[in-house]
C-alpha cells in the first residue's frame, strides 16, 4: 500500500505541474523534472530492494547485442590470404601465421557466461540469453538488459578496444649527445631532451635517418616494415662440357630498411606499457660490380645492420632510448621508441 | 503492480482536473506546494525502502594484470619473416566459407521464445515452418505485428556495412611535427592537407562488418629475369624466362563494428609495392638480364578506429621515400534512396 501511495502522489503532482501554467514556467518544468527523476528512482530503488517486476509493467525486454568485435579472434594479426608464400616453401613472405588467435573474453559462449555471473545474476533464472550468428540476444527485465549493454560497452568493449600507438626512430647523434642522452633519466626523453634532440636534427647536428609509425591493439603483435628490394647477379652456377662451358647467372635479392614488431600491455595504473618489441634496420651502402674473367659481372652488396629483440618497459607517451650502437663514422645511432596508451574513445 | 500503474494514471487525471480551473496566483501556490511534497516524497520513499548494506553486496572490479603476464621472449628468432618477395605477384586470397548472418533454425525458434512465447501454445493452428528462404507463419495479427519488428530487428544486424579507405600518403621531414604529436587520429585539416598531396596509391572498399575481403590495386610490370641454361657436349643455350612484378597496393581486411563505441575494430594486412623504372639492364653471355628494384611498405595490424575520422595505420616516417598508411572506416546507412 506505501508505494502505491507513493504512485499515486507522483502521479498527482505530475498530472498537476503538467498543467500549471504561469510566468515562472522554466523553474516549474525543471522541477517536475526533478520530481519526475525523483520519483524513477524510488521506483527502481523499490523495484531492486524487493525484486518487483519492472515498474513499466511491459514483462521483459528484448536486447540485441553484436559480438563481432569481440568474439572474433586476434590472430597475430590477421591470417594472411596474400601470403606472397614462396614457391615451395611454407613460409610466408611477411609475418608469420605465429600465434593462435586470441579472444580477448573467450569464445561468445564465454562472453555469455561472463554476462550471467556479473550482470544480475538472479535475473537469469527467468532471463534468456543466447546466441544469433555473431550477436547475442537477451531477454530479461528492462534494466538488466540496460546493464548488459552498458557492461559490454563500457567495460569489455573499453578494455578489449584498447590500443597502442608506437613510434620508433633510428637518429644518428654525435657521441657526447648520445651518451648525454642515455645518461640522463636513464635512456627516457623527457620533454626537455627531446626538445634538445629535436633541435639537434633541425640544425643538422644530429640525423633522422629512419622511422616508422603504427597502431595496433594491446596484446597483439603488429608489425610495420619500409624498405627495398634490389635484384642482383649474386653467383654464377658454372657448367663445363667436353668441348662447351657456360655460365649461369644466379639471381638474388637483396634488403634493406627496417621494421618495427611489438607486442603491447599496460600496467594496472596505465602510466608503464611493457613491450615485447623487434627492431631492425639495414641500409644498402651501395653495391660493388666485379668483372669476372669469362661469365660477367657479379653484385657485391654492402650494407649496415642493427637489430634488436627487446623485453622493455617504457613509460606511457614517453621517447625511450631502446638500444644504441656506434657507426662506422664514430657516431652514435639511437633507436629510439615511443608507446602511447590509446583508448577506445579517445579521439574525441 | 498493475494496481500501481492504474493508480499513478488516475493520479495524474485528477492533478490535472485540479489545477486546470486555478488562476496563476494558486498556481504558484501549487509550486510551492510541490516543492513541500517533493521534499516530504523524498524523505517517504527513502524511509519506507528497506535499507540496503552497501558493503556486504558483491562488487566488480577488473584488475588489468596483461603486463604481468605476458611473455617476454627474449630469444628466439625474429618476430617478421622478411624472406624476399622475388616480386612475385600476389596469392590470390583464400577467404573463409561463406556463412549467413542467422540460421533458419534459429530465427524459428527465437519466434517461439520471444515473440508472444504463449501465443504459439494459446492460438489454435499457430505454426511457422520455413520453405523455400520463406516463413510460411500462421498466428493472429498482433503476433504479426510483432514478428514484423523482430525481423526488422535481424535485418538491421545484418545489414551494417562499413565502407574501408585505405590511403598511403607521402611525408616529409616538415611532417615531423604532426606524427610525432598525433598518435591515431589526425585533426581535420591536417588529414585534408596529407590527403591532398600526390597519391602514393588508394584502395577502397565496402564490406559487412565481421567479413573477410581483400582487394589489389596495380599494375604487373614484365621483365627478364633469368635464363634457364642447358648444356651439350658442343653447344650451350640460355632460355630466357620472364617474369613480372606487381606495383601497386594489396590489402586485406576485416572490419567490425563497434556501435557503442562508434567506431570498427579493423584487422589489416597492408602492402604498397613500387617497381622502380627503368629496370636495371646487365649483359650475359646468354643476352640481356633484367634486375628490378622494389620499394616495399607494409604493415600487419589489429587496431580499434574511430569512425568517419582519418586514423594513421602506421608506415615509414622518415627516410627513402616515406610511405603513410592512412584509412578512414564509415559506416554506410541502410536507407535506399528511390526517386
Amino acid at each position: 500500500m506505501r508505494k502505491e501511495a507513493i504512485f499515486a502522489l507522483v502521479g498527482f503532482l505530475v498530472g498537476a505541474a503538467t498543467l500549471a501554467g504561469g510566468d515562472d514556467e522554466g523553474d516549474l518544468r525543471e522541477e517536475l523534472e526533478r520530481l519526475q527523476r525523483e520519483a524513477a528512482r524510488a521506483m527502481q530503488r523499490n523495484w531492486e530492494a524487493n525484486d518487483l517486476p519492472p515498474s513499466d509493467g511491459s514483462g521483459n525486454q528484448v536486447g540485441f547485442f553484436p559480438l563481432e568485435d569481440l568474439g572474433t579472434p586476434r590472430y597475430d594479426v590477421l591470417p594472411p590470404t596474400h601470403d606472397l608464400v614462396l614457391e615451395g616453401s611454407e613460409s610466408p613472405l611477411f609475418g608469420g601465421y605465429a600465434e593462435e588467435g586470441q579472444l580477448p573474453f573467450g569464445t561468445n559462449e564465454e562472453v555469455m557466461e561472463l554476462i550471467r555471473v556479473s550482470v544480475d545474476p538472479a535475473a537469469w533464472e527467468t532471463g534468456i540469453v543466447t546466441l544469433a550468428g555473431d550477436s547475442m540476444v537477451v531477454a530479461s527485465r528492462p534494466s538488466t538488459v540496460g546493464r548488459v549493454r552498458t557492461f559490454l560497452d563500457r567495460t569489455l568493449r573499453r578494455l578489449a578496444h584498447r590500443g597502442v600507438a608506437m613510434d620508433f626512430e633510428a637518429v644518428d647523434v654525435s657521441a657526447a649527445m648520445g651518451r648525454s642522452l642515455s645518461g640522463a633519466d636513464a635512456g627516457r626523453l623527457f620533454a626537455e631532451a627531446r626538445a634538445k634532440l629535436d633541435n639537434a636534427i633541425s640544425t643538422g647536428a644530429a640525423q633522422r635517418v629512419f622511422g616508422l609509425k603504427g597502431i595496433g591493439s594491446l596484446g597483439t603483435r603488429f608489425v610495420v616494415w619500409h624498405g627495398r628490394e634490389v635484384a642482383i647477379v649474386s653467383d654464377f652456377d658454372v657448367e663445363v662440357a667436353q668441348t662447351a662451358s657456360t655460365a649461369d647467372p644466379v639471381v638474388a635479392i637483396v634488403q634493406s630498411g627496417g621494421y618495427i614488431a611489438t607486442r603491447a600491455e599496460v600496467d594496472d595504473s596505465g602510466r608503464n606499457i611493457s613491450l615485447d618489441l623487434g627492431l631492425r634496420l639495414e641500409e644498402l651502402l651501395g653495391i660493388r660490380r666485379h668483372e669476372t674473367r669469362r661469365s660477367g659481372v657479379v653484385d657485391l652488396p654492402e650494407r649496415t645492420e642493427q637489430a634488436n629483440r627487446l623485453a622493455v618497459r617504457v613509460p606511457n607517451g614517453v621517447w625511450t632510448i631502446a638500444s644504441s650502437g656506434t657507426t662506422d663514422d664514430g657516431k652514435q645511432r639511437l633507436f629510439l621508441v615511443r608507446a602511447s596508451l590509446i583508448e577506445r574513445g579517445g579521439d574525441r | 503492480m498493475i494496481r500501481s500503474v492504474f493508480i499513478f494514471l488516475v493520479a495524474v487525471g485528477l492533478g490535472a482536473l485540479t489545477v486546470s480551473g486555478q488562476d496563476e496566483d494558486a498556481a504558484a501556490d501549487l509550486k510551492r506546494r510541490i516543492r513541500a511534497l517533493t521534499d516530504e516524497l523524498r524523505q517517504r520513499s527513502d524511509a519506507s525502502l528497506p535499507k540496503i548494506d552497501e558493503s556486504a553486496r558483491p562488487v566488480m572490479r577488473i584488475y588489468d594484470i596483461g603486463d604481468l603476464v605476458m611473455n617476454y621472449p627474449n630469444s628466439g628468432g625474429d618476430p617478421v619473416d622478411l624472406t624476399p618477395s622475388k616480386f612475385q605477384f600476389p596469392e590470390q586470397a583464400e577467404l573463409e566459407e561463406p556463412q549467413s548472418p542467422f540460421e533458419v533454425d534459429w530465427i524459428i525458434e527465437m519466434l517461439r521464445q520471444l515473440v508472444e512465447p504463449a501465443a504459439w501454445d494459446s492460438v489454435e493452428y499457430a505454426d511457422v515452418q520455413p520453405r523455400l528462404g520463406r516463413l510460411f507463419v500462421n498466428n493472429i495479427p498482433r503476433v504479426h505485428k510483432k514478428i514484423d519488428a523482430f525481423m526488422k530487428t535481424l535485418r538491421k544486424l545484418a545489414d551494417r556495412q562499413l565502407r574501408v579507405q585505405i590511403y598511403a600518403v607521402p611525408v616529409d621531414e616538415k611532417d615531423a611535427a604532426l606524427l610525432a604529436s598525433a598518435t591515431r587520429t589526425l585533426p581535420a585539416d591536417a588529414a585534408e592537407r596529407l590527403l591532398s598531396r600526390p597519391s602514393m596509391g588508394s584502395t577502397e572498399l565496402v564490406c559487412r562488418s565481421n567479413q573477410q575481403l581483400s582487394q589489389r590495386v596495380g599494375r604487373r610490370v614484365g621483365y627478364l629475369g633469368d635464363y634457364d641454361v642447358e648444356i651439350a657436349q658442343e653447344a650451350t643455350i640460355g632460355d630466357p624466362i620472364s617474369k613480372s612484378a606487381f606495383s601497386g597496393m594489396a590489402v586485406d581486411v576485416r572490419a567490425m563494428l563497434d556501435e557503442g563505441g562508434k567506431g570498427a575494430r579493423l584487422d589489416i594486412e597492408l602492402s604498397r609495392t613500387h617497381v622502380s623504372e627503368p629496370v636495371r639492364r646487365v649483359d650475359t653471355e646468354h643476352g640481356p638480364l633484367e634486375l628490378p628494384e622494389l620499394a616495399l611498405t607494409r604493415l600487419r595490424t589489429s587496431a580499434w578506429v574511430p569512425l568517419d575520422r582519418v586514423v594513421i595505420l602506421g608506415g615509414s616516417t622518415a627516410g627513402t621515400n616515406p610511405c603513410l598508411f592512412l584509412a578512414r572506416v564509415t559506416r554506410m546507412g541502410t536507407k535506399t534512396k528511390t526517386k
